[in-house]
């Protein structure tokens, strides 16, 4: 068990070099590597870096999703979330969009939420 | 790049384009202060100290393993299985360093040093807006994007700890709203990844990690939407 200090400290080290190494080890892969050449040459693979964000972003939204109840929360996450699609479309820039989406879902809640 | 929309040119920018890199890191920066914050009182909540709760997000800097790590400690899990679940939480990372190869230096030094710094919102952004950074800002860009979002992720624990209690009672609803911040990141990058060739397989993609990350199965999702996209795209090139 995680209780005493030792025990957090190894369990706290472990996860910094387990972490360290899922990011670093795959630098150390020759760039000759086969692996390698078919991401970055258009292959099937090529839609992996699309995908895994199309994954990730699916992992960060739906449990917030699925938390949400009543118009008061849903008007507004929806309305951010259709914000951002579109000045990202619109814009080309994800930062300009994000900052739109934030101030969309803030003013929706102020406006849906009270 | 994955995408056609291209970003807008960062070369009119002071100093050199590497600088956008801290730019680029903006939304990251918004998105992670207020989770951070949330790590640093949930922190203090299972009993450690307030130096233990900053030093695992300055060892650690992994949002999801790190929150797994208080809740272990709440529930008395044994530490190897915390590592073990930590090592198969962390297994999509392999795929960031291969995808962001092309576009980083070739020293060995420089793109190990890099790597600490490679967080899902960091890969994510810089997979789709280093493209245009000239190859010789590139060390500069990433090391701006990656630190920007690393101490913003330090900080915002630090103000968890120690003034966390007050901040989340006296403005809750800012601390809500920047939360948004993160998903609408995510969002806005897959909108930007979207070109006729891959729309299918991104289409298929999210929808594959929604029904999974609806289920709880969030780490799957990510994994899943990855193999189904990748397939998704054979089947429509052959």
């Amino acid at each position: 068990m995680i209780g005493s200090q030792l025990d957090f400290w190894v369990a706290v080290i472990a996860m910094a070099v387990i972490t360290y190494l899922t990011r670093a080890l795959p630098f150390l892969l020759s760039s000759r590597s086969r692996w390698l050449r078919r991401l970055t040459e258009g292959s099937s693979l090529a839609a992996l870096g699309p995908a895994l964000l199309a994954g990730i972003a699916t992992a960060v939204i739906m449990p917030d999703v699925m938390a949400l109840s009543g118009a008061s929360q849903i008007v507004p996450y929806a309305g951010g979330l259709l914000a951002t699609a579109l000045s990202a479309r619109r814009l080309g820039n994800a930062g300009v969009a994000v900052i739109v989406g934030v101030v969309v879902y803030g003013g929706l809640l102020l406006v849906v939420g009270r | 790049m994955p995408h056609s929309s291209v970003p807008e040119p960062h070369l009119a920018l002071p100093g050199g384009n590497g600088w956008a890199g801290l730019k680029a890191c903006l939304p990251i920066m918004i998105g992670y202060f207020p989770v951070a914050v949330t790590f640093g009182v949930a922190g203090l909540s299972t009993g450690l100290s307030p130096v233990q709760v900053v030093l695992i997000s300055v060892l650690v800097y992994a949002g999801a393993s790190q929150f797994l790590l208080l809740a272990s400690i709440k529930a008395g899990t044994p530490w190897l299985w915390v590592v073990a679940l930590c090592s198969l939480l962390n297994a999509r990372h392999l795929l960031y360093g291969p995808l962001l190869s092309r576009f980083l230096p070739e020293r060995l030094g420089t793109r190990l040093r890099l790597a600490f710094l490679l967080t899902d919102e960091v890969f994510a952004t810089a997979l789709n807006r280093i493209g245009p950074v000239s190859p010789e800002h590139r060390n500069r860009w990433m090391t701006l994007l990656g630190l920007g979002a690393w101490l913003t992720w330090i900080a915002g624990t630090a103000v968890g700890v120690y003034a966390g209690d007050g901040l989340e009672h006296h403005f809750p609803m800012l601390s809500q709203v920047m939360r948004f911040a993160l998903p609408a990141l995510f969002l806005a990058l897959v909108c930007q990844s979207v070109t006729r060739p891959l729309r299918g397989a991104i289409i298929a993609a999210l929808l594959v990690g929604a029904a999974c990350s609806a289920l709880g199965h969030t780490t799957l999702a990510i994994l899943a939407a990855a193999v189904v996209g990748c397939v998704t795209h054979r089947l429509q090139s052959a």
